[in-house]
């Protein structure tokens, strides 16, 4: 007797799951998801450029210091058009991470 | 700057993801959690799977990777002894699932206890198939196993919560 009442118990027990009805999440989840996303994006924005400036920087500090130890070879005017090249290209390569 | 066609991915969703976090954990606030983890997810990697045939699927593997790595750091504070294990011998614990109605509360919370005593596999393919409502084929997909596979992890869990619960109502 017992062990029809057990089986009956574990049969009703399993199909109680059938009826689990649906949950919804808050309402506030889609504007706290956006907020999420947008801060996470901002981060990786912010360490690209980071990175970007810290290698601009050292592309210009070496420059500065080929031009400061090596005699020059070509006129000081094609080395500061050179320089100004470098920086540009840098500039726009932070613009193209950015975008 | 959200796109539009994603956002439109988390409004028609989130609550298949909530239900199926809410499967695992079953605690709405870690559910909400996992939901909003799910979705950073899917938008880290959404340029790559936008054009994926199968969204839904794609989001309940998501879905499941994320409950079960919450429950496997949940079980190692467990062993490390910050939390009190409910994993041995049959200890019946609260589970906040809305879903359950209140008559059923105490069945509900039973077999919840027990499911979450089943080993990892034979949790995902019962909780996909009872709670979720998906088919063998629908599983057999998320889980990238045959469906032979499904069907053997559901009938070997089926076996094992009878056990559990014969042993639970013959000791009561």
């Amino acid at each position: 007797m017992k062990t029809n009442s057990t089986e009956q118990n574990i049969e009703e027990i399993l199909s109680s799951l059938n009826g689990l009805q649906r949950a919804e999440p808050s309402v506030s989840f889609e504007e706290t998801l956006y907020a999420k996303i947008d801060s996470i994006s901002r981060r990786v924005r912010d360490r690209l450029l980071l990175s970007a400036a810290a290698s601009m920087m050292l592309m210009v500090l070496l420059n500065l210091w080929i031009i400061v130890t090596e005699e020059p070879q070509t006129s000081i005017a094609e080395q500061t058009a050179a320089m100004m090249w470098t920086i540009e290209s840098e500039i726009s390569l932070t613009n193209f991470i950015v975008e | 700057m959200i796109e539009l066609d994603f956002k439109q991915l988390v409004t028609q969703n989130k609550a298949q993801v909530y239900n199926t976090c809410l499967g695992f954990v079953k605690v709405p606030a870690d559910a909400e959690d996992l939901t909003q983890e799910v979705f950073i997810t899917a938008y880290n990697n959404w340029r790559k799977y936008r054009w994926e045939a199968n969204i839904k699927t794609w989001l309940y593997r998501i879905s499941v990777n994320k409950s079960l790595d919450f429950i496997r750091a949940n079980q190692r504070l467990k062993r490390s002894g910050m939390l009190t294990s409910y994993e041995e011998g049959l200890t019946v614990i609260d589970f906040k699932h809305p879903g359950i109605e209140l008559e059923n509360k105490e069945k509900a919370n039973l077999l919840m206890t027990t499911i979450a005593m089943l080993p990892e596999k034979q949790k995902v393919a019962f909780t996909l198939q009872k709670i979720e409502g998906l088919t063998v084929i629908e599983i057999s997909q998320i889980m990238e196993l045959s469906k032979s596979a499904i069907e053997s992890l559901l009938h070997r869990a089926k076996y094992y919560l009878q056990t559990k619960l014969r042993t639970y109502y013959e000791n009561k």
